[in-house]
């Protein structure tokens, strides 16, 4: 491990990685600033950018990004009251009320040095997590792989907003067709192709990514209509700022709830499908029952107690995510699979071998996220009432711009018009999907897995001559073949349990 | 229910996609040999077909139940707020930029998006429209060609220079 450590630190500690690291945080912050752009479309907005790069390099800007597009997200959570990103609206509870009460400052003061202790906690956790889990699923076979992504395309579906289940679910399964376009590996076949040679090479991961997020957010935000807004909203909590610092006895005052929320979010991050959403609310919730005593501000109405929870929850999320990202090859949310994508475009194959075969980017990554945190702190605490004036760039301007570095981004991967056609048309279907409601993270997800999920899936019914029992020969098969039943069935459990409560009554 | 008529047919539209999506996998091409297998390029189209319909026939039947259980957790713009008008303005745009890219060059074509897109969104001082689009084009444009990466120049500007060329000579 420690042979780990010093190759991530001899990587990173170099001026071009710093200065990476540096783009990365400062490009993720401007980006998850930028309302409705959260981490996955600062990312694919990126990747374009990181194609001459070096998959070590490329990982350690996307990882930059990630945390900068969280903190970002936060800011606009607590200045403008809106959330870029669903892991920020728990930031929004108690940082906009303190915005509101001309305590703005204050409040970015806490939500920077949140995600600081939150990243770097979380990331300690995974120096020390990440290379068991690694050493663990080296003696995965093909079948405990296909019920690992299995496993992971059904959590993501139990962990769905409520009433959304089905449609998560569903998601899944049109992300898993899609990627079935184009040319099948192992027989050499076409598949959906419609007789359309730009379709051979199926589907672009960036272009999907960009489209189903960056592209359908500035549309939604045109259907929602831009002309209402104005951006100058949010002009008087910018300015009247006061100063960024905390008094000893806040800063005491938040410790506790920091390190409880750090580890919390860490381990809720590590679980697939799980992520910064349901880390921060769960935080939050936990921070709120903690709290007893009557002198605190209660929550809702401007506790920093109640900001610094989801901020290091959500922080420490992040981080927690990469731990099945880079040790099982298994996106947790939405944003690990496009990084997962990017890694499959750099030509790395992700899994436990990353581990053994590609240290030197398993570990740079990791190291550059102590660095990251370090320079989200120094770069962002000093910086953020300049940054934040991003805020006051009316829609009219902000949507073309974000529609032009979308389409760019795509043809410049490809230089194919066809490329462009297609995103279009795959904006325009996601933006009727969020209009009804369909959750578009588990379609990306879904698409990243497919075909790595069918390798696996051919691989193991090879291998037992056709015979379809390698689900439940092996223990860790059977084992995650059951957690995806009941993965399935959470959402219905509840109801049951409730409808067999009262049946026993009546 | 605020977003029922989208979700209503974006659940139909997904069980017609489904049904399709099953209908071209059994025209996926396959040899003698392929189809003796007990797994082949068919199998995992024809189990996400089943899954799909099996889905989307779900969602569809509860979209049109009077209770179901499908609550929005986002707030959703009813039909009579949203901008239909300028979503397929936009939408044409978006399509222009993508006609125009190899006929007009990248610059100029980005110049015209950036421009239409603010003036389509409501903005109506030239000079900021002028001041954002322009230098923001030429700042991208400069950074790619440093950076070695190739950019359509126009195939109109290329044809007109060979036109001039071929009239010189003559």
């Amino acid at each position: 491990m420690f042979d780990g450590i010093l190759l991530g630190l001899e990587t990173v500690l170099t001026l071009n990685s710093l200065m990476l690291v540096f783009a990365g945080c400062a490009a993720g912050t401007i980006i998850g600033m930028l309302p409705g752009l959260g981490p996955i479309s600062a990312i694919a907005l990126m990747i374009p950018v990181t194609y001459g790069f070096d998959p070590t390099s490329g990982m350690i800007l996307l990882a930059g990004v990630y945390y900068g597009a969280i903190f970002g997200g936060s800011t606009s959570s607590i200045l403008i009251n809106a959330p870029g990103v669903a892991g920020t609206v728990a930031t929004a509870f108690d940082g906009y009320p303190l915005a509101q009460q001309g305590k703005a400052g204050k409040a970015l003061a806490t939500a920077a040095y949140a995600s600081f202790a939150g990243g770097t906690i979380a990331a300690v956790l995974l120096v020390l997590l990440a290379p068991y889990m690694a050493d663990l699923a080296l003696g995965f076979q093909s079948p405990d792989y296909f019920a690992l992504m299995l496993l992971g395309l059904c959590l993501v579906t139990a962990f769905a907003s409520r009433g959304q289940h089905l449609k998560a679910l569903m998601m899944t399964c049109l992300g898993l067709m899609l990627s079935t376009v184009g040319t099948d590996l192992t027989a050499g076949v076409q598949r959906f192709t419609f007789g359309q040679a730009d379709l051979i090479d199926g589907i672009s991961f960036l272009l999907l990514a960009m489209a189903t997020f960056a592209l359908s957010e500035a549309l939604m935000m045109v259907f929602r209509g831009v002309r209402a807004e104005t951006g100058t909203h949010a002009s008087n909590h910018l300015l009247d700022k006061k100063s960024l610092s905390l008094e000893p006895a806040e800063f005491r005052s938040i410790v506790p709830t920091v390190s409880r929320s750090s580890v919390l979010g860490f381990f809720i991050g590590v679980l697939p499908g799980a992520g910064a959403t349901i880390a921060s609310f769960l935080a939050y919730g936990a921070e709120k029952n903690l709290t007893t005593s009557e002198n605190e501000v209660s929550f809702g109405s401007g506790s920093l107690k109640g900001l610094a929870a989801p901020e290091s929850a959500n922080n420490a999320a992040c981080t927690g995510s990469f731990v099945p990202l880079l040790t099982l090859g298994i996106p947790g949310s939405g944003t690990t699979a496009v990084l997962l994508g990017a890694l499959i475009a750099y030509g790395i194959q992700p899994g436990p071998q990353l581990y053994v075969d590609e240290p030197r980017i398993f570990w740079s990554v990791i190291v550059s996220m102590y660095f990251g945190n370090i320079i989200l702190l120094v770069l962002n605490l000093p910086l953020i009432p300049y940054i934040a004036r991003l805020l006051l760039i009316p829609k009219t301007y902000l949507v073309p711009i974000i529609i032009f570095f979308s389409l760019t981004g795509v043809y410049l991967v490809s230089f194919n018009v066809f490329d462009l056609y297609l995103m279009i048309f795959l904006a325009f279907v996601a933006l009727m999907l969020r209009l009804g409601d369909f959750p578009l993270a588990p379609l990306l997800l879904g698409f990243i897995l497919g075909g790595m999920l069918e390798d696996n899936l051919i691989r193991a019914v090879t291998l037992n001559d056709g015979q379809w029992h390698f689900l439940w020969q092996r223990g860790t098969t059977l084992t995650l073949m059951i957690l995806c039943l009941l993965a399935l069935l959470s959402p219905v459990i509840p109801k049951l349990m409730k409808y067999l409560k009262t049946g026993q009554h009546t | 229910m605020i977003n029922n008529v989208y979700s209503k047919s974006a659940s139909l539209a997904l069980l017609a996609l489904a049904v399709g999506y099953g209908v071209f996998a059994g025209e996926i091409p396959l040899d003698f040999w392929s189809l003796e297998e007990p797994i082949n390029a068919r199998t995992l189209p024809y189990l996400l077909a089943i899954t799909g319909t099996i889905l989307a026939l779900a969602l569809s039947v509860l979209s049109f139940m009077p209770d179901n259980a499908n609550v929005p957790t986002e707030k959703i713009p009813s039909t009579q707020s949203s901008d239909w008008r300028s979503l397929c303005l936009m939408l044409v745009l978006m399509a222009a930029f993508a006609i125009s890219i190899e006929l007009m060059g990248f610059v100029l074509s980005s110049i015209m998006l950036l421009m239409i897109g603010f003036v389509l969104l409501g903005s109506r001082s030239p000079r900021k429209i002028l001041l954002i689009a322009i230098p923001l084009v030429l700042l991208i444009w400069l950074i790619l060609d440093a950076l070695g990466i190739y950019l359509a120049e126009g195939t109109m500007f290329l044809t007109t220079a060979l036109e001039v060329r071929d009239l010189n000579r003559v």
